[in-house]
C-alpha cells in the first residue's frame, strides 16, 4: 500500500496539533483525575468537620443554658432563704446578700435570653420566667421595706399568704419545664454529633476505596492508552524485522500513532526495496548467464578461428613450397641448359636438354601451375566463405523439391559416371534463404556423389527424419545419406573444420564445402551434423528451425502456413 | 660378420610436387636407389605390413620413413603414433617433414618418438640443404645387419 509520506505543511502541522489528543494531555488527563476527586474529597471532609465543629458547639451551648438555668433557680433559692433570715434576724448583712443575687439574678436572666436567643417557644418560656422572678423580687422588696421600717409582723404576714411560695412554685415549674426543653434538644444534639460522628468514619473509608479505585482506573487508562500502544509500536518494529506483514496502524492523533504510521511507511519502502533487490538480483542473475553464455560461445568462435588460421596459413604455405622449389628447378634447368647450349651440340648434349625440356622444366611448369590453381583455389574458398558470413539472406518458404531436382540435373554427368541410384523422398518446405538453400543441397548431395565408394553400386537417399535436436524446438530435419565410403572415427570431429579433406586424392577441392555448409546453416539458426561408419556410409543431417519467429533470419515478415 | 645394405627411403606424401621435390634432392644427394613414395598415412601402413611388418615379424629391409603431417585419411601424428606403437616398427627411424613449425606439434611428435624433425620451409634454399643434408646423413646410416634372426 503506497501512504502519503509527504510532511505536513507547518500552519496545517500546527492546526492539527491544536487538535490533538498529545501524549501530555492523556498523561495530564490521567493524573488530574485522582487529584479532582482528591480535591472533592478534602472539600467534602472539610464541610464534614465543619458540621461537627457546629453541632459540637450547639451540644455545649445547650449544656451552657441548662447549667445558666440551674444557676437562676439556685439564685432565686438563695434569694428566697436570705430573705427569710433577714425577715428573722434583720440584719442588714442579709440586704446586701439579697441586693447582690437580686443583681446577679437580673444579670443571669440576661445571659440566659442572649444564650437562647434562636428558639422562639424557650424565648417564650423564659419571658414568663422573667416576669415570675420580678414579681417574686418586688414581693420580697415589700418585706424587706417592712422589715426595715419596723414593721417586721406584716412582712411575716406577707409570707404567711404563701403568696411568695406560690410564685417560688410556678417559678420551678416554669423553670423545670425550660431546663426539660432544653435537655431534650441537648440530646437531639448529641444524637446529631454522634451520628456525624460514625458518617464521618464511613466518609474517610468510603473515601479511601474511591481513591484507590479512581488510582486503578488511572492505571488502567494509562495502560491502555499509553503502555499498550507503545508495546503494540515496539511489536510491530519486531515484524518488520522479521520481515512479516504489519497490522492496521493504530488510530488515533497521539505521537504514538505518527510513530506507528512512520514504521508501516519504513516497513512499506522495506517492502519496495525488498522487491526491487529481488528484481534486480534476477535481472543480474540472467545478464550474468547470459554473459556467461556469451562467453562460451566467443571463447568457442576464437578457437576456431584461431584453428581456422592456423589451416588457412599452413594450406597456402604448402603450394608456396612448391611456387618456390619449382622456380627453383626451373633456374637449375636454364643453368643447365647454358651450359650445354655453350659446348658443341653434340648428340649425346642435345639428348640431355631433351630431356632436361620435357621432364625437368615440364614437370617444374606442371607443378607451378598446380601450385598457383591451388592457390587461387584456396583463396576463393576463402572469399567464398567469407561472403557466406555477410552476405544478406532474404527467407521465405522453400519448396525443396525442384531445387533438389536442380542440384541433381547439374552433376547428372556425375551421378552417370559413378552409376549412382538416387531416392528423393516427400520433403517438407523450409523457411530459408533460397539460394542458401541450394549451396548447402549442392553440397551435402555433391559430397555423397564425389565420395561414394568406387567398389559398389553407389546408393544416395534425400528425405526428412524426425529427431530430438538440443536447444531447438521440433525443427525440420532433412538428411543426405549414402552408402559411401564413410568418415573414421577420429576424422568426425573435424569434418566441418576448414580445409580438412578426407579423401585428398579423390576428388580435387579445397577442404570448405562443409565449413560453408556450416555456417550457412548457423547463420539461419539451425544446425547440420554426420553419422558415419567407415566403409558403410554417411548421412549427413541439417535442421531448420520450424518457425520463421524461431529464425535470426526476423527481416521479412513470416507468411501464412508456416509451422 | 656384419654387412650393411642400402636403406629404403620411404616418403609419406599427399603433395606430389613436394614429394617431387624431396625426390629430386634426394638424387641430387647421391641416393638413388631405394625410394618409395605414398600419399598418405594409410597406404603407408599398408606398405609397411606389405613388406612383412606385422605385429609378430619384424622387417628385414633397412627403411628409413619419411613422414608428412598434413595428409588425408590417417594423418602424419596417427602414422607415427601406430608405428612407433608396434613393437616390430618402432626402431625404425622416423623423420618428420611438415610445413608446420608450430613448437606444440614439434613437442608432440618427439613426444610420440619422432627422431628427427624437419621443417619445409618456404625459403628454397633453407628446404634444399636440409634435404641435401638429410641425404648425406642418409648415406652413412646404414643398418647393421646380424647374422641371425
Amino acid at each position: 500500500m503506497p501512504r502519503n509520506n509527504e510532511p505536513p505543511a507547518p500552519a496545517a502541522e500546527k492546526a492539527k496539533t491544536r487538535g490533538r489528543v498529545t501524549i501530555l494531555r492523556k498523561g495530564l488527563m490521567v493524573l488530574a483525575l485522582p487529584l479532582l476527586y482528591q480535591a472533592v474529597f478534602i472539600g467534602l471532609l472539610l464541610k464534614r468537620q465543619h458540621d461537627l465543629n457546629d453541632a459540637q458547639f450547639w451540644a455545649i451551648h445547650t449544656k451552657t443554658v441548662i447549667e445558666t438555668t440551674d444557676h437562676l433557680f439556685l439564685l432565686l433559692v438563695t434569694q428566697r432563704s436570705n430573705l427569710r433570715a433577714y425577715i428573722l434576724t434583720s440584719d442588714p448583712v442579709f440586704e446586701d446578700e439579697m441586693n447582690n443575687t437580686q443583681k446577679n439574678l437580673r444579670s443571669a436572666v440576661r445571659n440566659l435570653r442572649a444564650l437562647i436567643r434562636d428558639n422562639r417557644s424557650q424565648e417564650d418560656r423564659l419571658d414568663h420566667i422573667a416576669r415570675l422572678a420580678e414579681s417574686q423580687l418586688e414581693f420580697q422588696d415589700q418585706a424587706i421595706s417592712e422589715v426595715r421600717s419596723s414593721e417586721r409582723d406584716k412582712a411575716v404576714a406577707a409570707i404567711k399568704t404563701l403568696k411568695g411560695k406560690e410564685l417560688m412554685d410556678e417559678l420551678q415549674n416554669k423553670i423545670e419545664s425550660f431546663r426539660a426543653n432544653e435537655e431534650k434538644l441537648d440530646a437531639e444534639r448529641l444524637e446529631t454529633l454522634r451520628r456525624s460522628g460514625v458518617e464521618q468514619t464511613w466518609l474517610l473509608v468510603g473515601g479511601m476505596a474511591v481513591n484507590l479505585l479512581v488510582g486503578a482506573m488511572a492505571a488502567g487508562m494509562f495502560s491502555r492508552e499509553i503502555g499498550g500502544r507503545i508495546l503494540a509500536v515496539a511489536e510491530n518494529t519486531r515484524r518488520i524485522a522479521r520481515g512479516e506483514k504489519l497490522p492496521p496502524v493504530l488510530d488515533g492523533t497521539d505521537e504514538i500513532h505518527d510513530l506507528d504510521a512512520q514504521f508501516h511507511s519504513m516497513s512499506d519502502a522495506l517492502n519496495g526495496a525488498r522487491f526491487k533487490e529481488r528484481v534486480y538480483q534476477q535481472t543480474l542473475e540472467r545478464r550474468a548467464s547470459e554473459l556467461t553464455r556469451a562467453n562460451r560461445d566467443l571463447s568457442h568462435k576464437t578457437q576456431e578461428i584461431e584453428m581456422f588460421v592456423y589451416s588457412v596459413s599452413h594450406d597456402l604455405r604448402s603450394p608456396l613450397v612448391n611456387l618456390q622449389g619449382f622456380s627453383r628447378e626451373l633456374g637449375t634447368a636454364r643453368l643447365e641448359l647454358q651450359n650445354i647450349l655453350a659446348g658443341d651440340l653434340s648428340d649425346e648434349a642435345r639428348t640431355s636438354a631433351k630431356l632436361l625440356i620435357d621432364k625437368d622444366v615440364a614437370e617444374s611448369i606442371h607443378y607451378i601451375q598446380t601450385a598457383v590453381t591451388r592457390l587461387s583455389g584456396i583463396i576463393d574458398a576463402l572469399l567464398r566463405l567469407s561472403r557466406a558470413g555477410r552476405v544478406e539472406y532474404r527467407p521465405k518458404l522453400v519448396e525443396l523439391r525442384p531445387i533438389v531436382s536442380r542440384i541433381l540435373e547439374a552433376m547428372r554427368g556425375t551421378i552417370a559416371e559413378r552409376k549412382a541410384e538416387i531416392t528423393v523422398l516427400k520433403l517438407a518446405p523450409v523457411w530459408a534463404d533460397p539460394t542458401a538453400v541450394e549451396q548447402i543441397f549442392a553440397n551435402l548431395i555433391g559430397n555423397a556423389v564425389n565420395y561414394l565408394d568406387p567398389s559398389r553400386p553407389g546408393k544416395i537417399e534425400i528425405g526428412m527424419t524426425e529427431r530430438e535436436v538440443d536447444d531447438m524446438e521440433a525443427p525440420r530435419t532433412y538428411y543426405v545419406k549414402d552408402n559411401g565410403l564413410g568418415i573414421a572415427d577420429a576424422y568426425l570431429p573435424k569434418v566441418f573444420a576448414v580445409f580438412q579433406r578426407l579423401h585428398g586424392s579423390v576428388v580435387p577441392g579445397e577442404g570448405v564445402g562443409l565449413a560453408l555448409v556450416r555456417r550457412v546453416v548457423e547463420r539461419h539458426g539451425g544446425k547440420v551434423w554426420v553419422e558415419s561408419t567407415e566403409g558403410a556410409g554417411s548421412t549427413f543431417l541439417v535442421a531448420f528451425p520450424a518457425k520463421a519467429e524461431f529464425s535470426p533470419l526476423s527481416a521479412v515478415a513470416p507468411p501464412q502456413g508456416i509451422g | 660378420m656384419t654387412t650393411t645394405n642400402p636403406v629404403t627411403i620411404l616418403l609419406a606424401e599427399d603433395d606430389d610436387g613436394h614429394a617431387n621435390l624431396v625426390q629430386r634432392n634426394l638424387e641430387r644427394a647421391g641416393l638413388i636407389n631405394g625410394f618409395l613414395r605414398v600419399r598418405d598415412g594409410q597406404e603407408l601402413l599398408d606398405c609397411l605390413s606389405s613388406r612383412g611388418a606385422s605385429h609378430s615379424k619384424e622387417l628385414d629391409e633397412a627403411i628409413v620413413i619419411l613422414l608428412d603431417i598434413n595428409m588425408p585419411r590417417i594423418d602424419g601424428i596417427e602414422a607415427l603414433k601406430q608405428i612407433k606403437a608396434n613393437p616390430h616398427t618402432f626402431r625404425i627411424p622416423v623423420i618428420m617433414l611438415t610445413t608446420t613449425d608450430d613448437p606444440r606439434e614439434i613437442d608432440r611428435c618427439y613426444e610420440l618418438g619422432c627422431n628427427v624433425y624437419i621443417t619445409k620451409p618456404v625459403e628454397y634454399d633453407v628446404f634444399i640443404d636440409a634435404i641435401r643434408r638429410l641425404g648425406l646423413f642418409l648415406q652413412i646410416v646404414r643398418r647393421p645387419r646380424n647374422g641371425g634372426k
